[in-house]
């Protein structure tokens, strides 16, 4: 459930919305037998050990446990923020910049492999 | 052609397996298809009360099973339909009283004849349930928005696709319209999004079931009700056709469309 959804779900306070909610925890459990504040922990953790090679989405990640295929299986949906989707820098502009990698003022720009990520983590 | 084994079943008791057997069953027949109903509920049995058939019982399922007759001298036909048919469960004597081979040998021998062998699975997880699902080419499983049923209904779909028998289409039994747009209700969405299997048919609360029941005349034989047409569209359904589901919030039928449906044009 999205943000948007918990919130109109407390303003709300129908029954059904508790019902669903209670559903969804207690079918957490009974598939895996993990308990949902196991669950939640384990997901914080998978999330620290990922955030140290790559940067994610924190406020998009979901974690369900689910059944397919006779299997009952703990699926991650964890996106990757990589360079190329990074906000854009405000890079100043001077006429004469030399084409080759080094800018002639020395200002940092964003690189890209080789280089470390310009926004901090 | 051999005809297709189907258990209805669902874990939680009292969700409407046996009422959606006894329906889907006449609907059927009432398409041209040629039924076997089983009740494998022994020791409890009530699809034959459903069906109107409980004064004609001879043999039963576990008469068949320990060889005391045929089981063609077990089956009660219908009155009213020619290809439509029930082998009932015994009423003294429990789920032990059959091994979930036997039931498969008999859904076999029945299969070779008919196009449809439904199977009305007692509640529960235990034997009488390993008994109905024993012969099943498919399964559907029958629950209603209530968060204990849906749970039950969980789990059952787990064991039935570890058995390999899955994964199962959905019944969403007894919804109540009013209920669901006062936010008191988990809607089809909720269930469908909570069990993520497919969805084969809603039924609709609808009093004129116990009517029927009371009257041993399953509903499916008045297809103009809300629930009788749900019977049939999953009839339809489990026939291969591909019918739109009903809206649930049904806008008060015009004039002409009532009379139309009086009619039996609609």
């Amino acid at each position: 459930m999205n943000i948007l959804s918990r919130l109109i779900a407390r303003y709300r306070k129908n029954s059904k919305t508790i019902a669903k909610e209670r559903l969804r925890l207690v079918l957490i459990h009974d598939r895996s037998g993990i308990p949902p504040e196991v669950l939640n922990q384990m997901k914080n953790e998978i999330i620290a050990v990922i955030s140290k090679h790559v940067k994610v989405d924190r406020d998009n990640i979901e974690m369900n446990i689910s059944r397919s295929e006779g299997r009952t299986r703990l699926v991650a949906d964890i996106p990757i923020v990589s360079a190329r989707n990074a906000p854009a820098i405000d890079i100043p502009f001077r006429a004469g910049r030399p084409r080759s990698g080094q800018p002639a003022d020395g200002a940092e720009r964003p690189t890209g492999r080789n280089g470390p990520e310009s926004e901090t983590l | 052609m051999p005809g297709r084994v189907v258990t209805i079943t669902s874990g939680k008791g009292g969700v409407g397996k046996t009422t959606i057997t006894a329906n889907l069953a006449v609907a059927l027949a009432l398409l041209g298809r040629r039924v076997t109903a089983i009740d494998t509920d022994i020791g409890l049995r009530n699809l034959d009360m459903v069906m109107g058939m409980e004064s004609r019982i001879i043999y039963d399922l576990v008469d068949v099973a320990e060889g005391r007759c045929h089981v063609l001298q077990a089956l009660i036909r219908d009155k009213r339909l020619s290809d439509l048919y029930l082998l009932p469960a015994s009423q003294t004597r429990d789920k032990t009283a059959v091994a979930p081979e036997e039931v498969a040998a008999i859904c076999a021998e029945l299969k070779a004849d008919n196009d449809y062998v439904l199977v009305d699975s007692p509640a529960g997880i235990e034997g009488g349930f390993q008994n109905a699902i024993a012969g099943a080419d498919e399964v559907i499983i029958v629950t209603t928005p209530e968060v204990s049923a849906v749970r039950s209904a969980d789990r059952i779909i787990g064991l039935i696709e570890a058995m390999g028998k899955g994964p199962g289409r959905l019944v969403i039994n007894r919804i109540k319209p009013a209920m669901v747009k006062r936010g008191d209700m988990l809607d089809t969405f909720d269930v469908i999004e909570s069990l993520a299997i497919e969805l084969l048919g809603v039924v609709p609360d609808d009093e004129a079931v116990i009517v029927a029941a009371n009257q041993g005349v399953p509903l499916a034989y008045q297809p103009n009700g809300q629930a009788g047409r749900a019977f049939h569209n999953i009839a339809r359904r489990l026939a291969g056709e591909q019918v739109p589901f009903m809206p649930i919030f049904a806008e008060r039928p015009t004039l002409v469309t009532r009379l139309r449906r009086v009619m039996g044009l609609h």
